[in-house]
């Protein structure tokens, strides 16, 4: 029995050899179509993909983040999501103002909307950070 | 932070690349290291310590670090 190293790959592989399966039971069922044909192969040939993928020491090690791939991908997330939440910020304003000036519907909408997308992250953001105090 | 990784590496006469296997990383984290972009953590230093036949402390001048961390918070208060 091989080992698994990558457990995630091993589930997408059995997902889609279950996949692979069901277009054969229905093309047993309904008579051969194209369409499942050709999504039970590509289904297997994923599925199959999947499965050697899991087992393969070399592909795990090629695949894991050193500690430095980690910090990279963290302060990236966090500096992305600064420029997401200041540009969001920066055109609330810029449309309170032009609602100010027109009272146009169409920019109070797009304004809510930017304030709906700034609650969102504000709560999203509280609710990781309540997550990690208490477990760092 | 300040580091002798570069100068001890090329004393032994070690590439970045075998530096970086030797400690289980990519040699763009040793090159990020070396030119202090970024700090490694404990378990990463002491790998290089070990791997470079040093300690941590003279690996990351702790010592030296440590007093220009003193005085830079010296200067804050």
């Amino acid at each position: 029995m091989k080992k698994i190293y990558d457990r995630k790959a091993l589930a997408w592989g059995l997902v889609c050899l279950v996949l692979a399966a069901t277009c054969g039971a229905t093309m047993a069922v309904r008579g051969v179509s194209v369409k499942l044909a050709v999504s039970a192969v590509l289904m297997l040939a994923l599925g199959w993909a999947d499965l050697v993928r899991a087992a393969d020491r070399q592909m795990h090690l090629a695949a894991m983040p050193d500690e430095r791939d980690r910090a990279v991908s963290r302060e990236s997330a966090w500096r992305s999501y600064q420029l997401l939440v200041n540009g969001c910020l920066l055109g609330a304003v810029v449309l309170m103002i032009a609602y100010g000036v027109w009272r146009s519907p169409l920019v109070g909408a797009a304004f809510l909307t930017l304030c709906l997308v700034l609650l969102a992250a504000f709560v999203i953001l509280l609710g990781t950070n309540l997550y990690y105090e208490k477990r760092m | 932070m300040r580091n002798r990784i570069r100068e001890l590496r090329t004393a032994a006469g070690w590439t970045q690349q075998q530096l970086a296997e030797a400690v289980h990383v990519s040699s763009r984290t040793i090159i990020s290291l070396e030119k202090g972009q970024y700090n490694p953590s404990l378990l990463l230093a002491y790998r290089m310590a070990l791997a470079l036949h040093t300690t941590m402390e003279e690996l990351y001048c702790l010592a030296e670090n440590k007093e220009l961390e003193d005085r830079a918070y010296e200067e804050d208060l």
